[in-house]
């Protein structure tokens, strides 16, 4: 990731803002402004930590566990 | 005539051609049938019906309407691009079993019948099975057999269904069901749901797809799932429960994404997280969601084809396909990825892309019908579709750590059928008309709002931010994730003393017992008479001179009774 990437991100980011400004609302949460930034970002955490928990804790076996 | 011609045959009719062409223009060969079978399903006019007397039923062997006819272009089309993608394999064998399979999906979806239907469907079954066992690895042959195992057991519910409904309906036509009206209904829907990989009856997909063959899995990954969910969009159409099961699916997919290793198999997973998207669409049962559970049925053909595709390049060209074994391949890969790239971005949904314009339908179906729950639960879902399929499995396969891997050079026609297949997806993003023209059902949709493209923008760059920041976490690990097949695998040890040993025991004891009992009888006819004396096994054979009685005897006894006899005659 070089620094122009970030930018556009940013850039990106910025219009969304704006453009959830102007845009017409469909659900309730539409009005909390970065709603979906802050849905993807909080959603993408819990996805990884409760798929690794689960992953570890309960399903991850060797990987000749049916071999043997 | 030629116009009522059922596509199924045009596959059919190819599977038994194609092994009297010479060997070498048999893979080329193979594109005429599903191109053949494209060109007959787009001059198919709707309401097209092809009836045959069988037995004492009339077959509706051919029935066009509007959402058979969209998934008969997308099978036929997929049939020409999975084809492209297999010209290097010699192997007349997965040929004529990509043929039989294609045309068992064509079948299925343009039934007008039960019996119609369950043949297709178990056709299906044995050809792609025999995908599964071509890759010709004992994991392959083993996991082969279970995928037939499973999908047997999938078409006896679907048969046992249909036996109750024909016999108490009297009738063999298909028509929706009412929500949970007859054991029938939840027989039929029962074997539906096992091929559309729904929890917990999707072991069978995440076990099989990532052993199948490079260019078999490309066949698997459009054909039983997606026929599978035409079935379900044409009888149950509005049943609650499948709303529910469909946003599970979509979830249960990315979870067990994220633990995957094997990229094909993550891949896999992530079509259980697809079809969640389509039986949801089932579920709500509004026009404008059936609508889009066959839009999405159709993006998804076409760049989840393209997505594992790029992960059969990469096998075929490292023989690896563990993210823990793989790093690094962009600089030798570089179009590869780029083709992978564009099928990772249409099913995230980045705008311009098919999957944006098919996956918003079915999420603004359920948000016009008030889920806004599941309008969350699926925005989660595509976060972590765009996690797994466009940033976990691209960035530790062509980027991440350098794992010192050369491949080898991918055949052109593997590069050309993604390039076509990468056309397609870019083609229906771009102009969502085409696709929507054909679609069941009327409607006013415009996927390009500024409601979308924010929901999308936001969603996606956030996600990636994410990533980026826990990227090493999101690394292969070399375990293997059980799932529901445990069930089925694990008792391996029990089933096999039950029904293997136990039964061998028992019938090694039957064929000791026969063969004794002959040694035992002719034991005992070496000399009965001294076994009738003793009861036991006679010590030495019958020797007349020693066991012979006197011959007086019996003769005064034979004279003794000519005597009474007489006597008994004259004087009575």
């Amino acid at each position: 990731m070089r620094r122009i990437h970030w930018i556009i991100l940013a850039v990106l980011t910025v219009l969304s803002l704006v453009g959830q400004y102007l845009a017409k609302h469909y659900y309730a949460w539409d009005v909390i402004p970065g709603f979906y930034a802050i849905l993807g970002f909080i959603g993408c955490l819990v996805i990884i930590k409760v798929s690794k928990w689960f992953g570890k804790k309960i399903v991850f076996r060797d990987e000749d566990y049916y071999d043997r | 005539m030629i116009a009522e011609f059922p596509p199924v045959l045009i596959f059919w009719l190819g599977a038994v051609l194609l092994p009297l062409l010479p060997k070498n223009v048999r893979p080329w060969a193979f594109l005429a049938f599903p191109a053949a079978s494209l060109a007959l399903v787009l001059s198919l006019p709707i309401g097209t019906t092809l009836t045959v007397e069988f037995l004492r039923f009339e077959l509706h062997v051919l029935e066009v309407t509007q959402l058979s006819r969209v998934f008969g272009i997308i099978f036929s089309l997929i049939g020409i691009i999975a084809g492209i993608y297999a010209l290097h394999v010699k192997q007349t064998g997965q040929q004529v079993a990509a043929l039989l399979y294609g045309g068992g999906a064509l079948c299925v979806t343009f039934a007008g019948d039960y019996l119609t239907l369950f043949a297709g469907w178990e056709v299906m079954a044995v050809a792609s099975g025999y995908l599964v066992w071509a890759r010709g690895t004992g994991e392959s042959y083993a996991a082969g057999i279970r995928y037939f195992l499973v999908h047997l057991f999938g078409g006896s519910l679907l048969l046992a269904g249909i036996a109750i409904q024909v016999v108490s309906t009297g009738s063999i036509l298909l028509r929706p069901f009412e929500y949970g009206e007859s054991i029938a209904a939840w027989l039929i829907i029962a074997g539906v749901a096992l091929n559309t990989a729904l929890p917990p009856l999707h072991a069978w997909l995440a076990d099989s797809y990532h052993r199948a063959t490079i260019t078999g899995a490309v066949f698997m990954s459009a054909l039983t799932t997606k026929s599978a969910v035409y079935v379900l969009a044409l009888l149950f159409s509005g049943w609650d429960i499948l709303l529910y099961m469909g946003v599970m699916m979509a979830l249960y997919g990315v979870v067990y994404a994220v633990l995957a290793n094997d990229i094909r198999q993550l891949l896999a997973y992530h079509i259980i997280s697809q079809v969640g998207y389509m039986v949801a669409g089932v579920g709500i049962g509004t026009t404008l969601a059936i609508n889009g559970t066959a839009a999405h049925a159709f993006s998804h053909i076409l760049y989840k084809a393209l997505l594992f595709m790029g992960a059969g390049v990469v096998l075929y060209t490292t023989g690896k396909s563990k993210l823990t074994e793989l790093g690094g391949l962009y600089k030798h890969q570089r179009l590869t990825y780029w083709l992978y790239m564009i099928g990772a971005f249409s099913i995230s949904g980045f705008p311009l892309f098919n999957g944006f314009i098919s996956k918003s339908i079915i999420v603004s179906a359920a948000g016009k019908s008030d889920y806004s729950v599941a309008v969350l639960l699926l925005m989660l879902a595509s976060i972590g579709t765009f996690l797994h399929t466009g940033l976990k499995l691209p960035y530790w396969t062509w980027h991440g750590r350098d794992s010192g891997v050369v491949p080898a050079k991918a055949p052109k026609n593997m590069i050309a059928a993604m390039a076509v297949a990468a056309f397609f997806c870019v083609l229906f993003g771009v102009y969502p008309d085409l696709l929507y023209r054909q679609l069941p059902h009327a409607m006013n949709y415009q996927p390009y709002t500024l409601h979308h493209l924010v929901e999308a923008v936001q969603l996606l760059a956030f996600t990636f931010i994410a990533f980026w920041i826990y990227r090493s976490s999101l690394a292969g690990e070399p375990y293997v994730a059980l799932d529901t097949d445990w069930f089925y695998r694990a008792p391996r040890d029990v089933a096999r003393a039950v029904f293997v040993t136990g039964v061998n025991r028992v019938f090694d004891a039957c064929e000791t017992l026969a063969f004794r009992i002959p040694g035992v009888l002719s034991r005992v006819f070496t000399h009965p008479a001294q076994f009738l004396r003793t009861m036991r096994l006679p010590t030495r054979d019958f020797d007349p001179d020693a066991d012979r009685g006197p011959l007086a005897d019996p003769l005064a006894l034979t004279l003794l009774v000519i005597v009474l006899v007489a006597i008994w005659n004259l004087w009575w």
